[in-house]
């Protein structure tokens, strides 16, 4: 750690409306993405990111300024021994909040994490759209949607005695 | 196409979703597929995600509410029971397929949860009127590697697959004056083959073994029973006997029997005959396994064979082999069971062990278990005990009734068997392997 805090180099982040984020170069490498440009020395001064606006790239920072420290010095959950769960907890914690935006923001949030390929995100992101999905009824589901039940009522009804188990 | 141009995520190749046959129609049903799968709302909180990240997403999902939201709509049937989804998706519950025998004929298979002992679903398979072959068409898919080797009530061998419920009829075995066949369904690594090794003790001479084995293949080709050699000793085989459950174990394309130690130079001992799946030969010799004075029993546990030796129904002792050119085993365990520790109300004097399926990741030990139901005087159902080493504690799942056989098994309770509605689409892909 200590050499990282000596040695800090910065990185400048575009997004596409004209934003610029000076960020450490260590947090911009939480994207595998940055990472590889960075390593494959292609980015000099700026990276410009497409098709991420400036108001979730910054949520983005946001994320990766957090996660940077604890995936740094322990290396994710691998070593138990060195990250003390007191830490673990509160970045739980600081996810938890970080992810109360509306559905909009997340499915962007999803994109920006999959085109900037950050695991922790993209996990965060997607295990939340799957908690508030997984339970809905099918209705909420096709609403949610907009699509129509389009089976037959035959069809329907085999499907579900395909798949009793899950209705029960 | 002409979304397409807005977003080029949506330009994936539709044998991501399905496969559809190359018809004039086939560009519009999956246009419309695109539209009924991609994430948005009518609100003003609408969000857009492209169909690949919501793959991705879906992916995710637990393993039932998978298989709910096939009810959703055709193209989230088409989606959700695709191969390759099920192949990528999350493993979901590790399984234990029970099987329980109820009125003639019906075979009911219990799916249950290998991590709670919960059941996650019951189908009734008849195994009697489907003698006469039905129509190609209407036979669901029959994989051998989710098969299960059941004796019908007329002593006919049948495979079943109880993802699909499909039953499937083999040819029968040796002459019908043989008794008590018993089925022992196996993986030869060595081939890549399943095989069914068939054991018929003779009518009259209860020594005399006829052995045969049948090779099982995806194609539905014919398949015919080729006789092996005998094993050198007789075999234990439980009467009436419409499967092995205790007397044998399958370890790397090896299956081991116990055998009866009439001649055998130590009766202390149990002793073991080993049926190489690949070559199709017995291995010479019996093979002694560990001290035994009790109930004898073998499993497979991290890929070990394993005798479990029943002391009277108050303790299991593991016997792990550890080199089988020595005979060499070690004991790994020695599981006590207090009466008075026992979660479920039933009286110990109705218990018998039926035999240990895993070690969990936790290193807690499932172990199936026969019990007495209330009201019943004999050991009708089965309940999937975790019995944890540390602790010594034990919790048990859901009773299965009338359960008096349960083997893991690793396919994905996502299999529905077929592609729904719109099966012929998949019909192109075969059959892999999930875990």
């Amino acid at each position: 750690m200590a050499t990282r805090e000596a040695g800090k180099k910065m990185i400048m982040l575009k997004s596409p409306d004209g934003m610029e984020f000076e960020v450490e170069e260590a947090v911009a490498m939480e994207s595998q993405t940055i990472r590889k440009m960075i390593e494959d020395d292609c980015a000099d001064t700026a990276i410009l990111i497409p098709n991420i606006n400036s108001k979730i790239l910054s949520r983005v920072i946001e994320y990766c300024n957090k996660h940077v420290p604890t995936t740094g010095a322990t290396g994710a959950a691998a070593s138990d021994t060195v990250a003390p769960a007191a830490l673990a907890e509160d970045l739980k914690i600081w996810d938890a909040e970080f992810i109360k935006v509306n559905r909009a923001t997340r499915f962007d949030l999803i994109q920006a994490a999959s085109y900037l390929n950050i695991k922790g995100l993209l996990d965060l992101t997607s295990q939340t759209t799957i908690d508030t999905i997984s339970d809905n009824s099918l209705e909420e589901i096709r609403s949610f949607l907009s699509t129509k039940n389009d089976y037959l009522p035959e069809e329907e009804q085999t499907i579900r005695r395909e798949n009793q188990w899950a209705f029960q | 196409m002409t979304d397409g141009a807005d977003n080029p995520e949506m330009e994936k190749s539709p044998a991501d979703v399905e496969a559809p046959k190359a018809t004039e129609t086939a560009v519009d049903a999956y246009q419309k597929k695109m539209e009924a799968l991609s994430l948005s709302a009518p609100e003003d909180d609408v969000g857009v995600l492209p169909l690949d990240l919501l793959h991705d997403i879906l992916m995710r999902l637990p393993a039932k509410s998978v298989c709910r939201f096939r009810a959703v709509c055709t193209a989230w049937h088409s989606l959700l029971c695709h191969l390759d989804f099920i192949a990528a998706a999350q493993p979901g519950p590790r399984i234990a397929v029970g099987l329980c025998h109820d009125g003639p004929g019906d075979v009911v298979v219990s799916v249950l949860d290998m991590d709670s002992g919960h059941i996650l679903k019951r189908v009734s398979i008849d195994v009697t009127s489907r003698h006469s072959t039905p129509p190609p068409h209407k036979t669901p898919d029959m994989s051998p590697e989710r098969a299960v080797c059941v004796v019908g009530n007329d002593g006919r061998l049948h495979l079943i697959d109880p993802a699909t419920s499909a039953v499937k009829l083999l040819p029968d075995p040796p002459s019908s004056n043989h008794m008590s066949t018993s089925c022992t369904l196996g993986y030869a690594a060595l081939t890549g083959e399943y095989k069914v090794l068939a054991i018929a003790n003779a009518a009259k001479h209860t020594w005399q073994q006829i052995c045969k084995i049948l090779t099982l293949n995806d194609n539905g080709g014919e398949q015919r029973w080729r006789e092996t050699e005998s094993p050198g000793y007789s075999l234990l085989a439980p009467l009436p006997s419409w499967t092995y459950s205790r007397e044998v174990a399958v370890v790397e394309g090896v299956a081991y029997f116990l055998v009866k130690p009439d001649d055998a130079p130590d009766v202390q001992h149990a002793w073991i005959m080993a049926f190489d799946l690949g070559n199709e030969v017995w291995q010479p010799d019996a093979l002694q396994g560990p001290e035994c004075k009790y109930n004898v029993a073998l499993a497979t546990l991290e890929g070990k064979l394993v005798v479990c030796h029943d002391n009277r129904q108050t303790s299991m002792e593991l016997w792990f082999l550890v080199d089988p050119d020595q005979a060499d085993w070690c004991m790994r365990h020695k599981i006590v069971m207090p009466s008075l520790k026992l979660s479920s109300s039933v009286p110990t004097s109705g218990m018998y062990f039926g035999k240990p399926l895993a070690v969990l990741g936790d290193r807690m030990i499932v172990m199936w278990m026969r019990v007495t139901p209330t009201g019943c005087s004999i050991p009708l159902d089965t309940v999937l005990r975790y019995y944890d080493p540390r602790t010594r504690d034990f919790t048990d799942g859901m009773q299965v009734a009338k359960c008096s056989h349960v083997t893991l098994h690793t396919w994905s309770i996502l299999y529905s068997g077929r592609g729904g509605i719109r099966r012929a689409a998949l019909e192109s892909y075969s059959l892999c392997p999930t875990i």
